[in-house]
This record gives C-alpha cells, sequence and structure tokens, in this order.
C-alpha cells in the first residue's frame, strides 16, 4: 500500500516536473504496480497533462474493475526565477482486483484532447498467487523483518477446521474459521464468501458479533486466535463434498525499522515521519483458507421408515387438539410441535391422514431456529384449520415423525396419539341448507394406490427354465409317440395270433366233425336218441363254427346259411346242410323219433360235410 | 422296465429342486411381505431381490417387488418388475392395474399405435397361459390325439372309426396350435425385445453415435422395443411407433 503511495506520488511529481517544461506536449501516462496478488486491489492511474474528452479504455483481461474511471483534476502554478508556469494535470483512477494469476498487459487508454486522439503506454502486470512473495526483488520473504513485505506466512494466516471429517446427509458439520497473528490486525474483511453448494449453511455468528478472541502457543510461539466465522452446514447429498475457501483480506501493522532501510532514502524519511504511521507499517494482505473436504454417507436404507422425512438430529415430537367434541361447522386447531437438534428447516411436511370428509386448511408452519455456538436448534410448529362438514366419530390417526439419530446410528419414530373427533349435527341456520343432500351421492374416490403385494404360499420357479424346451417335454412327445406305435404293434401281433388259431381251427373243423360223428355212432348203436341228435347237431354247428369262424352263441340258420353261400358253397349244399340241420333239430326235441332215421341222418351227415369242405374254396 | 424308473427318477429330479428351494425363500418371502406391511420398504426389497438372486422366479414376486419400488418412488424399477411379473402372468388384473398406475406417474405419455386386429388376437391368444402350461396342453393334447389314433386302427365298426378319424384331426390341429402358442410365448421370453428406460432423461439419437442428431427425449419408466444393436447402441422404437438410437446403459431389459 505504502509502495503504491509511494510510486503514485512519485509519477505525481515526475508529471509535474515533466509538464512544466513543456506545457505544449500532450503526455498521457498510465502507472500502476508491476506486481499484484491475487485478490489484491490496486490502483491504475492515467495521467494527462491537459484537459481531454472521450477518455476510453479497451476491456480489461484478468482484472475485475472495482471502481472507476474517477476523474480528478489538479493544477498547480509554479513560480520559478519569476517565470509563472501553470500545469493542469487529469488523471483518471481504476480501483483493480486481480482475478487469476499470470502477465497480463493493461493495453492502452486513449483520450481526445483539442480534436486529436492520444494513447497512453501499456502496463505489464504480473499476478501472483497471494502466498508467493509478491514482488520478486525481495529475497526470503520474513527473513528481512520490516521490510515492506516483512512479514512470515507463518504470522498470519487464516485457518477453517470442521468438527468432523465423515458425516451422514443431514448431519450438522460445524465449520469454524480462524485467524492466528503475532501481529496487531487492525482491520480486515472477507471478500469472497464461500457459496456451500451441496449444503444448507447457517451461520452461527451474528454479521456484527465481534470475533472472541484467545491466546495460543503453536510450535512455540504465542499467537492471537480469533475466530471470525462460524457456520453450521447441513450437507444435501452424498458423496465427497469440498468447501470452498474463504478470502479474507487482511490489514497487519508491523514494526519498521529505519536502518535497515536503504534502498530509497529520501522517500523513506518522508513516509517514515510520525505522520505516516509512526513506526509501524499497514500491510494488506489476501488470506486463503484451506480447501476441505468432507465425506458425507447417505443415510442407510434399512430400516429406514416410510415417514422419514429426511430429519437428521436429535428431535422430541408432540401434538395437540383444542377440542374433540364440536359441532359441525366449528373449526379445530390441531397442532403439531417438533423442536430438537438438527437440521431442523429442512424437515419436509408431515403426512397426516385426515378423515376425507373433514375440510382441512393449509398448515401454518412456524419455524424458530435458535442459533447456539454448537450448532442448530430450534421449534416448528404445524398448526392445521380443520372443519368438518358432517356428524358422526371421526378418527385422526396417529400422526408419526420419525427422524434419523446419527448418534445411534439408527432411525427413531416418534408417534402423536390418535384423535376421536365426535361431531354432532348443528342446528342448521337457513342459509346452510343443504338442498342436495337427499340425492343419491356417488362415491368419491379419495385416492389412488397401487393394490396390496400378493401373500404366500405361491411357487416359485426357476429362471430360464422351461418345460416347453426341456428335455421332459421332449420325452413326453416322443414316449406319447413311441407308446402309440407299441400299442399298435402288440395289437397287429395280437391280431395275427388270434387268425392264427382260427386258421388251425379251420383245419381241425373236419376231424372235430368226425371225432363228435363218431361219437354219435357209438349212441347210434345204443339206440340212445337223444344223445345221438345231439351229438350230431353239435357236429354240425361246431363245424360251421369251426370253418367259418363264427362263435356258436352267434351262430343260426339264416346266419349259417349266409356264411356257407358267402364262402361260395353251392346252393343246393348249402339247403341240404341246412335241411340236415333242421332234421337234427327237429329229432332233438320231438320225442317221438324213428329208429330208421338215426342212419340216415348219419350217413346224410357225413356225406355233407365231406361235400361242403370240397364245395369250400 | 427300468427305463420307466430312469424316466421317474428324472422327472423326479426335475420336480424336487423347486419344492425344496421353496421353504428357506417362503422365510424371506414372508419377512419381505411384512416388512412391506410395516413400511419399510427398502428392505422389503432386499429380500425379495436376495429371492430372486438365487434364479427363482415368480409372478407374484415381481409383482411384490414392483410394489415395494413404487411405495419407494422408484417408478422405473416398479415398472420394469411389474412388467416382468405380467410376462408370466398376462392376465392378473392386480398386476395390470398396479402397472397402470405406475404409468401414469412417470413423464412420458405416450399414445399408442393400435395394433392390427389379428396381431391382436394372437397376442391375447398366446397370452392366455405361459410357456409351461402351453407345453403341458400340448402334451395333454396329443396323448389324446393318440388314444384317437389307436382308436381308428383298433376299432371295428364304421362309425367309431369315423368319429375317432376327425376327433383326431381336430386334435392334431389343436397340437398344432399350441405348440405354436408355447413357442411363441417361449419367443417372446426369449429374445428380451423390451426394455425401460432407466435414464431419469435421455436424448434418443438419429444413428448409434454421440455426435448425430437428437430425435426427441424420452424419461425414466417408458417402455421401449428393441429392433437392432451396434455396439453399446439400441436401436429402439416407442409406443407411438418413433424409432431412434439409445445407449445401452439407459435402459434395462425386462
Amino acid at each position: 500500500m505504502r509502495y503504491l503511495i509511494l510510486t503514485t506520488t512519485f509519477f505525481f511529481i515526475l508529471g509535474l516536473t515533466y509538464v512544466s517544461g513543456q506545457t505544449e506536449n500532450v503526455e498521457f501516462i498510465a502507472n500502476s504496480k508491476s506486481t499484484v496478488n491475487v485478490g489484491e486491489q490496486f490502483r491504475v492511474v492515467f495521467t494527462v497533462n491537459s484537459k481531454g474528452k472521450d477518455f476510453h479504455i479497451k476491456p480489461l483481461q484478468g482484472f475485475n474493475i472495482l471502481s472507476g474511471p474517477n476523474p480528478s483534476t489538479s493544477s498547480s502554478i509554479q513560480i520559478i526565477n519569476g517565470k509563472y508556469t501553470r500545469t493542469v494535470s487529469n488523471s483518471y483512477t481504476y480501483y483493480l482486483v486481480a482475478s487469476q494469476e499470470g502477465d497480463f498487459e493493461i493495453p492502452p487508454a486513449t483520450i481526445v484532447i483539442n480534436g486529436k486522439q492520444y494513447s497512453s503506454n501499456s502496463l505489464k502486470i504480473k499476478v501472483v498467487s497471494s502466498t508467493t512473495p509478491s514482488k520478486p526483488g525481495t529475497q526470503g520473504q520474513g527473513t528481512k523483518p520490516g521490510s515492506s513485505q516483512g512479514m512470515a506466512s507463518a504470522d498470519l494466516y487464516i485457518k477453517a477446521s470442521v468438527d468432523r471429517n465423515n458425516a451422514f446427509i443431514g448431519e450438522q458439520i460445524i465449520v469454524t474459521y480462524k485467524i492466528y497473528t503475532t501481529v496487531p490486525i487492525p482491520q480486515y474483511s472477507v471478500n469472497k464468501y464461500p457459496s456451500y453448494s451441496g449444503f444448507w449453511a447457517q451461520d452461527l455468528k451474528k454479521d456484527n458479533e465481534r470475533p472472541s478472541q484467545r491466546n495460543e502457543i503453536i510450535n512455540g510461539r504465542q499467537y492471537l486466535v480469533a475466530e471470525f466465522k462460524k457456520v453450521a452446514l447441513f450437507p444435501l447429498k452424498s458423496g465427497k463434498l469440498t468447501i470452498e475457501p474463504i478470502n479474507l483480506n487482511v490489514v497487519a501493522q508491523i514494526r519498521t525499522q529505519r536502518q535497515q532501510r536503504s534502498r530509497d532514502p529520501f522517500f523513506d524519511s518522508f513516509f517514515d515521519d510520525a505522520f505516516f504511521g509512526g513506526g509501524y507499517q499497514n500491510i494488506e494482505r489476501v488470506l486463503k483458507t484451506n480447501t476441505i473436504t468432507l465425506n458425507i454417507k447417505p443415510l442407510p436404507l434399512q430400516d429406514r421408515p416410510v415417514d422419514f422425512k429426511n430429519a437428521v438430529g436429535q428431535f422430541s415430537f408432540k401434538s395437540n387438539i383444542d377440542k374433540t367434541k364440536v359441532k359441525t361447522n366449528e373449526a379445530i386447531n390441531l397442532k403439531f410441535t417438533i423442536w430438537g437438534k438438527g437440521n431442523i428447516k429442512l424437515i419436509d411436511k408431515l403426512n397426516i391422514n385426515f378423515p376425507p370428509d373433514f375440510e382441512v386448511y393449509d398448515p401454518k408452519i412456524n419455524n424458530k431456529i435458535n442459533i447456539a455456538n454448537d450448532g442448530v436448534n430450534g421449534v416448528r410448529t404445524i398448526e392445521y384449520l380443520i372443519i368438518p362438514r358432517n356428524a358422526g366419530n371421526f378418527m385422526v390417526q396417529p400422526v408419526r415423525f420419525s427422524y434419523f439419530d446419527q448418534k445411534k446410528k439408527q432411525y427413531i419414530t416418534l408417534s402423536s396419539p390418535e384423535y376421536i373427533i365426535s361431531v354432532e349435527k348443528n342446528v342448521v341456520t337457513p342459509s346452510d341448507i343443504n338442498y342436495s343432500g337427499t340425492a343419491p351421492e356417488d362415491i368419491r374416490y379419495i385416492g389412488k394406490d397401487i393394490r396390496y403385494i400378493k401373500s404366500l404360499p405361491f411357487t416359485l420357479y426357476k429362471t430360464g427354465s422351461y418345460f416347453f424346451v426341456s428335455s421332459l417335454y421332449f420325452i413326453f412327445l416322443i414316449g406319447s409317440l413311441i407308446i402309440s406305435l407299441i400299442i399298435l404293434i402288440l395289437w397287429n401281433n395280437f391280431q395275427k395270433q388270434r387268425s392264427n388259431i382260427q386258421l388251425r381251427k379251420t383245419r381241425k373243423a373236419t376231424k372235430v366233425a368226425k371225432s363228435r360223428l363218431k361219437n354219435a355212432e357209438t349212441y347210434l348203436k345204443k339206440r340212445n336218441e337223444v344223445n345221438f341228435f345231439n351229438e350230431v347237431s353239435l357236429a354240425l354247428w361246431g363245424y360251421l363254427s369251426d370253418k367259418f369262424n363264427i362263435p356258436l352263441s352267434d351262430l343260426s340258420m339264416d346266419s349259417a346259411h349266409e356264411a356257407l353261400s358267402l364262402k361260395g358253397v353251392k346252393e343246393e349244399i348249402s339247403s341240404q346242410f341246412l335241411d340236415i340241420l333242421n332234421q337234427c333239430e327237429y329229432a332233438r326235441f320231438s320225442p317221438a323219433g324213428e329208429s330208421g332215421s338215426m342212419e340216415k341222418i348219419y350217413s346224410e351227415a357225413i356225406l355233407i360235410i365231406s361235400k361242403t369242405e370240397r364245395g369250400l374254396k | 422296465m427300468i427305463s420307466i424308473i430312469k424316466y421317474l427318477t428324472l422327472i423326479f429330479l426335475l420336480l424336487v429342486p423347486s419344492l425344496l428351494m421353496a421353504d428357506e425363500d417362503e422365510q424371506i418371502i414372508r419377512q419381505a411381505n411384512q416388512d412391506y406391511s410395516s413400511g419399510l420398504y427398502n428392505n422389503a426389497i432386499a429380500g425379495y431381490l436376495e429371492v430372486l438372486d438365487k434364479g427363482v422366479e415368480s409372478a407374484e414376486l415381481y409383482y411384490n417387488l414392483g410394489n415395494a419400488y413404487f411405495k419407494v418412488n422408484d417408478m422405473a424399477c416398479a415398472i420394469l418388475f411389474f412388467e416382468r411379473a405380467k410376462r408370466l402372468n398376462y392376465y392378473d388384473e392386480d398386476i395390470n392395474h398396479n402397472l397402470q398406475v405406475a404409468n401414469n406417474r412417470i413423464v412420458d405419455k405416450i399414445n399408442e399405435v393400435p395394433v392390427i386386429f389379428y396381431k391382436q388376437w394372437w397376442s391375447r391368444l398366446y397370452n392366455l397361459l405361459g410357456v409351461n402350461a402351453w407345453a403341458k396342453l400340448n402334451i395333454t393334447i396329443l396323448v389324446i390325439f393318440m388314444i384317437f389314433v389307436l382308436v381308428y386302427f383298433i376299432a371295428r365298426t364304421i362309425i367309431i372309426r369315423k368319429a375317432a378319424f376327425w376327433l383326431g384331426i381336430t386334435m392334431f390341429v389343436f397340437a398344432l396350435f399350441s405348440f405354436g402358442f408355447a413357442l411363441q410365448k417361449y419367443k417372446s421370453f426369449h429374445t428380451h425385445n423390451q426394455a425401460i428406460v432407466f435414464s431419469p432423461s435421455i436424448t434418443i439419437k438419429s444413428s448409434p453415435a454421440e455426435n448425430s442428431v437428437d430425435l426427441f427425449v424420452v424419461h425414466e419408466g417408458t417402455k421401449v422395443k428393441i429392433l437392432d444393436s451396434i455396439g453399446d447402441w439400441r436401436e429402439i422404437k416407442i409406443a407411438n411407433g418413433s424409432v431412434g438410437w439409445i445407449q445401452q446403459s439407459a435402459i434395462s431389459v425386462i
């Protein structure tokens, strides 16, 4: 600061002396410090030695204009050896602040004097970060106490600290900003507040509150520690969150030592007199805190109650109602109070199930936040105005308030009692008569929700295993084919076997008939009529049955005739056959039989069988 | 005889695992259902997912999981699991109702292009039963068909043989259809050509490249049909017929 004044004054004087000689020549000069700190305020002065207009400057890069151009005019009259000189000096002053490190140029400014445009010189300015020495020429900062930059970074610094680095979402974190100094600080100001993105921030110090001070010994040096800012932060999201640094402008007072000055005795003696601080020097510094990274954990999903409304801390919850017995259209006041330590401002509104027949107005929410040194606590009241419109007994279900206690690391649910409100019918005033009361009302749908889950039991299937493509399916598929094929083959074989038996039977038919006739012969000899005719008819019927593969029970005269003619037996033979059969049947059932016919039938039977045998194809 | 015993043991081996697992899983599901009814939806989700991770599934399980996701307001997941439940049980009233409610909660409201009537009939038909039910029906019908074939060959009376012939042909047609339905249903399971958008908001591109033209924006929970895939990109079609490309990571296959 001092140096700035020094140089500008120097140029001012230089300008004056210079101009005094050459009044006619226009001098348009820009000057400022050549090296500045990031965030440091400095001055750029454009001086012109005559009256001009349309002062213009190109946009500046790397610098922010705090104010300017501030024009000022000075004139001086000099009488040297009787020579009278009047000089006019117009200056345009800018107050700039460097925003980033690097080498920058302040472009020439232009001004119009007497219709002619003049431009100034350009300025090269080196911007260095505030922690490095601001002037390259000063070697060993701090080793030379008393020089204009003679203050070690250990002499004066600021620091941000947090009470915890790991926290849950919504858990309070207190950030404290402290100045550590060994030199007196008459003045400081915060020039950049952090934005605290990702947090809800609550200042714990009032703006006009004086910082608390105390002495602390660090590394054997005594520091004055001043807590100048304290903020309670409530993280709003999880992950790694950073707290941006805070920038502080500090003016420090350091004692100057005259004998060590050697550079410019004239100016030093000029400034070191009582008027300019009496052995003290004010140094302006821009200090920056460290960046703090916080690890924010999400709240556990496990056991999170459905009523959880982002409250983290330690809370209490109560409710009260002003009356539970009312008449229709009378107002009821229902008040819920949440109080405690934590992020009380961030709590969402409560879920309250009012009976749908009630008219409920938007709640009046009142937050009272108390800022204490150890954090934020407060009271939130939520007041509902309810007007029952219909008579009856209604229940306001218990309201549950859940919060996460970060100390116990668990969710805690508090519940209000349930309220039974009995509403009596009010005596109806004429204006309130509701004529539509008799009309049937449609069902009112109060809410739309998904249907409830399905309860056990239900079958679980293996994912991705389908009966359709499984081997079992193909086994069934091919199996059913094979089984039916087997059945068909078996059936065919069975049929074949059966036809074989038939064939044998047919072949044997004559034999069987003949053996039966032989039996009949013996009966003939014994003159046993009944048995004889039985045997003969059995022989004939049996012959037909075996020969033509017709069960005995199915045989009759007609079917026998049909079968014979079907097999190509001549009509006369078949009719003869049937005739003999008829005779036999007749003889069997008529008791008076002639013995002579027995022989005749016997011989005819033998004859007809052999005839039929021959007639068969 | 030996082969019959072999088949019986095979059938048992196929049936027994699902019976054995059910007991342990039942405990977890019961606990999850209890958590759901007491409002601890996140615990319920964890429980259902644990059972699903064992490689089992059921329409009811997907449905319950979808419900739990719905309750924690994760509509994309809710819709995904409702859709999965619906795939297993197309005509369940609860599943369809909840899916509709969930679809009303998402950002995108897309007017569906009506499907041609015969396609609709076909899909209604084959969705009547699940893959396994169709396959079982197919086998049953085939067995009946075989019986008719046998009756045709064995019967002696003309009327019975005629009846067996025509009934046999009908059964054969039924068997073909049930096989077709089973195949269709199985294919719809296996192609995985439907997906749900999981990105809160994503731009659909005209071609599978980041620098291609933006076509339209879809939001979380929207159902899309996958038509094609190139690398990490999927060509998708939304219900109104618009087609475009999306990054695979933004969607989750049903």
